[in-house]
């Protein structure tokens, strides 16, 4: 009996490719489909997150929370909205904000679609692209650099930038604006 | 398409990273929607936002975080009616491209006629008594309007959540009742799992299973006993053997207690499959799709 079983069993388990796969899968009530998108995506997740609250038991929180309700509404999170994996940073982000805010969830922005030029559901590429962005925001001007992290990771609002820097509310969100343009630019070179 | 003014671009990065305050937001929101220059242009700087993510320092979640996860899940399992099955499926097929390689890239650096505004940095504008008295108005309309807006959003989210609640309920019951019928079934067939004659064990108390199948219904029950303890991040799996000798069916993954005992109750089995016997393994947590290591029980 047990070489009947034995004959079956493969080097390594055939996981299922991409992400729109997965979360019909997730549709399906697979949790096959959600383990491997977690395995996938946690990361990324989880460290955004964790660099938002600087708190692990908080940011492990809302980790929880945005896989639970990619479980809940898979259909919320189709392949239609771009990089699945770009669009789940982008909501660490935003669902860390609000926790540190203490808001409720907020939605709006979520809902369109992320223009993506990258498959970060291919580990290689993904651990090429961290590395990549790493290597970007450090080549950007230091002011750029400061406020695009007191803007996306500390959630700043570009007012309470202004107030802090002493630097005028237009040159705040220009250096905003510049710093993404300037990230795009070197991703794409 | 809008017919009305773009979104400046500085605008539009605020929008797109939440800072406009609630009643601009609205405006950018409703703007943002009909507008697809401006939607594409969010688009673009979410992409941009998503990889100025991945500069985040890389830590990997605890590991325990994992199994959380997986028990919430396994608490909420779903009860997918047949027809979404099939609609899943084929929304599965090729008809979705998650990336878009070949997007061309929106000029940013176009001027633009300053038509649309936020309204933050112009100068306010003085407005006597009966012009202020109609802001103010507005205002308060506005403002009661998003209550209820969220007031509609909570209700919304209570009764799917009450729904959910009563369908988990509904799907327990019935699985109870398949799981007793499979037990005391004139169909059911018991099969003995034991430690194949290849382990060579010598323990004096040997790990144990009992699983009890129908196969018109594919109603399945299975428990084990004496089981070692798993690796980390490992579950046991059990697999349906068919009689035809085609490839073992998944039957379902368990974590043994401190006893060493587990179960597993009516796992989502085709119907009809005629047992030729069955066995478990040791897969990675959430389990295979196919056996990946060697066999630790099975029984015919």
């Amino acid at each position: 009996m047990e070489r009947r079983l034995d004959e079956h069993v493969t080097a390594s388990p055939a996981i299922p490719g991409d992400d729109t796969e997965l979360l019909a899968g997730l549709e399906r009530g697979e949790d096959r489909a959600m383990a491997t998108l977690y395995d996938r995506y946690s990361r990324i997740v989880y460290s955004v997150a964790l660099r938002v609250l600087r708190d692990p038991a908080a940011a492990e929180d809302v980790l929880q929370e945005i896989f639970m309700q990619m479980w809940r509404s898979p259909q919320s999170f189709t392949a239609a909205r771009g990089s699945l994996g770009g669009w789940l940073s982008v909501v660490a982000r935003n669902r860390s904000i609000d926790t540190l805010r203490r808001k409720r969830p907020s939605e709006q922005v979520e809902e369109i679609a992320l223009a993506s030029p990258f498959n970060l559901a291919d580990d290689s590429e993904r651990n090429l692209l961290m590395e990549k962005a790493r290597a970007a925001v450090v080549l950007l001007p230091a002011e750029q650099r400061k406020t695009l992290e007191m803007a996306f990771f500390d959630g700043l609002t570009h007012s309470e930038i202004a107030e802090m820097t002493g630097d005028p509310l237009g040159t705040v969100k220009t250096r905003i604006r510049s710093g993404l343009s300037t990230l795009r630019k070197a991703f794409q070179s | 398409m809008s017919s009305a003014p773009h979104i400046q671009p500085d605008d539009l990065t605020l929008f797109a990273l939440q800072f406009l305050p609630e009643s601009e937001m609205l405006a950018a929101r409703q703007h943002v929607q009909e507008c697809e220059a401006c939607r594409r242009q969010v688009g673009w700087i979410q992409g941009d936002l998503a990889s100025y993510a991945l500069s985040a320092e890389a830590h990997d979640a605890p590991a325990h975080a994992r199994e959380r996860l997986l028990a919430a899940v396994a608490r909420e399992k779903k009860v997918v009616p047949l027809q979404q099955q099939s609609r899943s499926r084929a929304a599965a097929a090729p008809t979705l491209v998650p990336t878009r390689r070949h997007d061309p890239e929106p000029d940013y650096s176009a001027p633009e006629p300053r038509l649309f505004t936020m309204g933050r940095e112009e100068e306010p504008r003085r407005a006597g008594f009966w012009g202020f008295a109609g802001w103010a108005i507005a205002a308060a309309l506005a403002v009661a309007a998003g209550l209820q807006f969220r007031q509609h959003q909570d209700l919304q989210q209570q009764l799917a959540d009450a729904n959910t609640r009563i369908t988990a309920a509904q799907t327990e019951s019935a699985r109870a009742e398949a799981a007793m019928q499979a037990l005391t079934g004139n169909g059911a067939a018991q099969v003995a799992l034991h430690l194949p004659a290849s382990a060579g064990s010598v323990a004096a108390v040997q790990p144990y299973g009992q699983a009890v199948y129908t196969a018109n219904t594919g109603a399945l029950v299975f428990v084990a006993s004496h089981l070692d303890p798993l690796a980390p991040h490992k579950v046991y799996e059990l697999w349906l053997l068919p009689a035809d000798k085609s490839a073992p069916i998944a039957a379902g993954t368990f974590k043994p207690d401190a006893r060493g005992n587990a179960s597993v109750v009516m796992p989502q089995i085709p119907k009809g499959v005629a047992a030729g016997g069955f066995g478990v393994t040791v897969e990675a947590d959430g389990g295979s799709p196919v056996p990946t290591s060697a066999v630790v029980l099975s029984g015919a």
